[in-house]
């Protein structure tokens, strides 16, 4: 049921994230004729279709690894859908960006220029996932090493705080049970995000002429925007649940002192912002072109 | 404006021969000047088609010219010392007025004079 609500309120505002970004920039439009479109067009169906894909199987594997998911996880599952569905999507991008790119024929032309990483990156968005994974490190650190084992002895799982007479334990958790297994899995996906964004950059150019070269630019800022977003997926999702189960924890406990109990609402206000953020993030995975040139 | 590297796969020069004589022409051109980058090894292989060992042949003869230095994170770039040459056109006219004006006697001063007078804005 937790699960219907949270699915049902990040439609909502993944719709309102796709109407709040309504530009939507046409590769080709405004900056050549129709050499630009049939040059480009190859490009961008198909990173769109593996895009699309990349994000349809993302979700499949988010959904099964929150269904399928044996009990003895103890909600693992919800913080490694996200990366699951995340490592998808860069995938699909990647494949886009690597697949049907081998020039043919013999005569064959290169412009001397230096493509980087960093002049397709969308400037806002990556600070955003800077800053979010941050507070994810910080977050995670100080929750690992407030956590204490539960009833079965798993570490980690539970906090337990002591008043006077009174021993008070509260989880789910999020300590070094959870916490290790989602930073390694927000590791690995920001590691198979770096060589994706290399690919955007080594992609070569579909022809010649200064309108394909800025259609093109158009088409892997696009490429580089859907990569940052799903890294923005990566981190701002588990930083949901982290956010909000640290404050539940924190703010049900009842030994909680005021100071616990004002970091729990910090950390549920966080949970909720990673929330939206996550959402947003989403959008701009699925539909690069409509937050282009902002 | 960007520069292109065209090379024909077919033709009996090879590959890196082309891009190498092409890299040179643009440098003795000024088209290139000190301090612009070359694009990566890798990416310009990829653009063109070619491994990676073709493309870096070319630009390691452009290193043993002395036209680009590479360096470890700071990429290719076109040497200080690669100063532009004159197109070959411009030598001939030169060579044209020079021997001319020394059919009609002029001393070489007088003849750079004359050049220095044409420059002169009218």
């Amino acid at each position: 049921m937790p699960l219907l609500l949270i699915a049902g309120l990040a439609t909502v505002l993944l719709a309102a994230a796709l109407l709040a970004t309504r530009r939507r920039a046409t590769v080709g439009a405004g900056v050549g004729g129709t050499d630009v479109s049939a040059a480009m067009r190859p490009i961008v169906r198909r990173s769109t279709i593996t895009r699309f894909a990349g994000f349809g199987i993302g979700l499949a594997a988010a959904a099964a690894i929150l269904t399928a998911a044996p009990p003895n996880w103890l909600g693992l599952e919800a913080a490694l859908a996200a990366p699951a569905f995340a490592l998808c999507l860069l995938a699909g991008v990647l494949i886009g960006e690597i697949t049907g790119t081998v020039p043919t024929g013999p005569d064959r032309a290169a412009p001397i220029e230096v493509r980087s990483v960093r002049s397709y990156l969308p400037r806002f968005m990556t600070g955003a996932v800077i800053v979010l994974g941050a507070v994810l490190a910080v977050l995670l650190t100080a929750t690992s090493l407030m956590g204490s084992a539960d009833d079965m002895s798993r570490a980690g799982r539970f906090l337990t705080l002591n008043c006077q007479d009174l021993t008070a334990s509260t989880g789910p958790w999020p300590g070094v049970y959870y916490s290790l297994p989602i930073a390694a899995s927000v590791l690995i996906g920001i590691a198979a995000a770096a060589p994706t964004l290399h690919a955007v950059t080594r992609r070569r150019r579909p022809a010649s002429g200064d309108a394909v070269r800025a259609a093109d630019d158009d088409a892997r800022r696009a490429s580089a925007r859907a990569i940052v977003a799903a890294c923005g997926v990566l981190v701002a999702a588990p930083l949901t649940g982290t956010g909000l189960y640290t404050g539940m924890a924190m703010t049900g406990n009842a030994c909680a002192t005021a100071a616990v109990t004002a970091f729990g609402w910090t950390a549920l206000a966080l949970g909720l912002t990673a929330f939206i953020a996550s959402c947003w993030f989403a959008a701009m995975a699925v539909f690069p072109y409509r937050a282009a040139q902002r | 404006m960007t520069f292109e590297v065209r090379v024909d796969t077919a033709s009996p020069v090879p590959p890196y021969e082309q891009i190498r004589a092409q890299l040179s022409e643009l440098i003795d051109q000024g088209r290139l000047v000190a301090g612009d980058r070359l694009p990566p090894v890798r990416q310009l292989a990829a653009d063109l088609g070619l491994a990676v060992g073709t493309v870096g042949r070319a630009y390691r003869e452009l290193e043993a010219a002395g036209k680009v230095s590479s360096r470890r994170g700071g990429g290719t770039r076109v040497t200080a010392e690669a100063a532009p040459r004159p197109p070959a056109e411009l030598a001939r006219l030169a060579a044209d007025y020079v021997e001319a004006a020394r059919r009609l006697g002029t001393a070489d001063r007088d003849l750079i004079a004359a050049v220095q007078r044409a420059l002169a804005p009218q």
